[in-house]
């Protein structure tokens, strides 16, 4: 792959839906840039790709699969690897993501971000194919950690540790959701700030906040309520160990107006400002 | 085990369900069955969602609890084979419609073929649609061989019962509020065949019932008939009235954007 020259960072986003659309057109909120759920535009034309044409006319936008299965045994979706890549054309996004994870086996799309043993043969496995699909889009992948419930008992490395040698290996960069972080930190019992030192912190290209269910016993990555204070401190760290990167809200259920959203993502702009002046010293 | 066993013998499980495998449970680190439950139900509860968002008019009709038992039979027997979630649930209509002895479940079955053809309808591809303006320099001596295919938004669909008006009511009490409780609509009664077009000529997608004569006409048209070939298949019904008839539904169709000129 290339190397492509750094990109300066987005500032702070919101996750583009579809209940938002009149609002951005007629608002135009204090929002840099929006990320596209990629499958949702995969259309042949019709209001998501109008509304998705007249948004990139005004914002930059970010293209965020959910359906590569970079860590499935079937054989790459050539024909979806095509797709995407016509549709980066269309509304040529900043970069594309998608997550380090399997999403079925075989034709079946099971539409769930399942977790990956960490293990030699997943990395032989994973690298070839993140090369693969670096080389049909014609640019770097950014791969996002996902949250998970389970491990399993063949990991013989820690995820970041995953992670930091796929981007050895491939040059592909990473999406940092601190979110999924703090959920798998929950579930595994492992420290957060280990996996944050852990990456290597020139490829991490965006973060992800979000909110999440706490069980007690366990956390469930739900994307439908505010972000937690220990995941606004886990950022505040993130920010201080990695900088200035483009930051990204997500909410996919029990969607507020966007004003509140635009609210929540000012407290991370806040957040990054305070860390800023507080370097500066 | 290496790593695409692994991945077969959770999606068997996530996919037929019953108990974790042992072989799976010890793949997993403890507690695995437990965390593992989290990802079955998850399973089962987002492809349900997506076939509620999908299908809102027929969880009316159904109500939600029954809706969910026709959704999870749907998923056992169809499981997905869609990069995009919004492409799953095709085939619903079938286990809606049941064996079809009752024209409740007749109307519930055409009201889940309706809802997915409007959806189909909805993001597909755009089209310049030929005008009566494109055909103004259309030659007298290139008419009878003037051919027409649909523009990609357009779907045809026959109903049996009154599914189209259950909808329109069901779809309204939807818009006004979405979380009232269960709206059924009017009783299902049989109708004799309906045909119905759908298309969406920009963004909003629009429909409309055809008289028998004007959609049999319509579809040999898309078929490929030649305009002079199948103002000749009206003369039968339509006797000296043969040409005009097809000319003026002709008109129709190209103000409508229906067609395509190949």
């Amino acid at each position: 792959m290339p190397t492509a020259p750094p990109l300066r960072p987005l500032g702070f986003g919101l996750g583009l839906r579809p209940t938002h659309y009149a609002q951005i057109l007629d608002g135009r909120p204090a929002v840099d840039w929006f990320e596209v759920i990629t499958e949702n535009y995969l259309v042949g034309g019709g209001r998501p790709l109008h509304f998705l044409d007249a948004i990139r006319a005004r914002y930059p936008v970010v293209m965020h699969g959910v359906s590569l299965s970079i860590g499935g045994t079937a054989p790459l979706d050539l024909g979806y690897l095509d797709s995407v890549r016509a549709l980066a054309a269309r509304c040529e996004p900043a970069w594309i993501s998608d997550h380090l994870c399997w999403t079925g086996s075989g034709p079946h799309n099971l539409h769930d971000l399942l977790p990956l043993p960490y293990t030699e043969e997943a990395l032989a496995h994973v690298a070839p194919r993140i090369e693969q699909v670096q080389e049909r889009l014609g640019r770097r992948l950014v791969l996002e950690n996902v949250s998970s419930y389970i491990s399993y008992a063949a990991s013989a490395m820690s995820e970041w540790e995953f992670l930091a040698e796929l981007v050895r290996r491939t040059g592909c960069d990473l999406l940092l959701d601190v979110n999924n972080v703090y959920v798998s930190s929950r579930n595994h019992g492992f420290d957060p700030r280990a996996f944050i030192d852990g990456v290597p912190a020139a490829a991490v290209r965006q973060f992800h906040l979000a909110g999440h269910l706490d069980l007690g016993t366990h956390v469930i990555d739900t994307h439908d309520a505010p972000v937690c204070e220990a995941v606004w401190d886990l950022y505040a760290y993130a920010l201080g160990r990695l900088g200035p990167v483009s930051t990204l809200l997500e909410r996919d259920d029990h969607i507020p107006p966007l004003a509140e959203l635009v609210a929540e993502l000012d407290r991370a702009r806040g957040l990054a400002r305070a860390i800023r002046l507080r370097e500066a010293g | 085990m290496k790593l695409a066993a692994l991945q077969e013998l959770a999606q068997r499980h996530l996919l037929d369900g019953g108990d974790m495998p042992p072989a799976l449970e010890e793949a997993i680190a403890a507690p695995a069955a437990a965390r593992w439950s989290i990802y079955v139900e998850a399973y089962r509860s987002r492809l349900t969602e997506a076939l509620a968002t999908q299908y809102a008019a027929l969880v009316a009709r159904c109500g939600r609890e029954a809706f969910d038992e026709l959704a999870w039979r749907f998923i056992r027997e169809h499981p997905s084979t869609h990069r995009s979630i919004r492409d799953y649930g095709a085939q619903l209509h079938a286990i809606a419609g049941g064996d079809g002895t009752t024209a409740e479940l007749c109307l519930r079955g055409e009201l889940a073929r309706f809802e997915w053809l409007l959806a189909a309808a909805f993001d597909a591809p755009d089209a310049t649609a030929c005008g009566a303006a494109d055909l103004a320099t259309v030659q007298p001596d290139e008419w009878p061989a003037l051919r027409f295919v649909a523009v990609p938004s357009l779907r045809r669909l026959r109903t049996t019962t009154n599914a189209v008006a259950a909808w329109r009511v069901l779809r309204q009490a939807l818009d006004e509020d979405p979380t009232a409780g269960p709206v059924t609509g009017p009783a299902a009664t049989a109708t004799g065949p309906v045909e119905w077009l759908i298309v969406r000529p920009a963004l909003e997608t629009t429909f409309r019932s055809l008289p028998a004569d004007e959609a049999a006409a319509l579809d040999r048209l898309l078929a490929g008939t030649p305009f002079a070939a199948l103002c000749a298949t009206l003369a039968d019904s339509h006797g000296d009235r043969a040409a005009l008839q097809a000319a003026t539904w002709l008109k129709g169709w190209l103000t409508e954007g229906l067609l395509l000129r190949v």
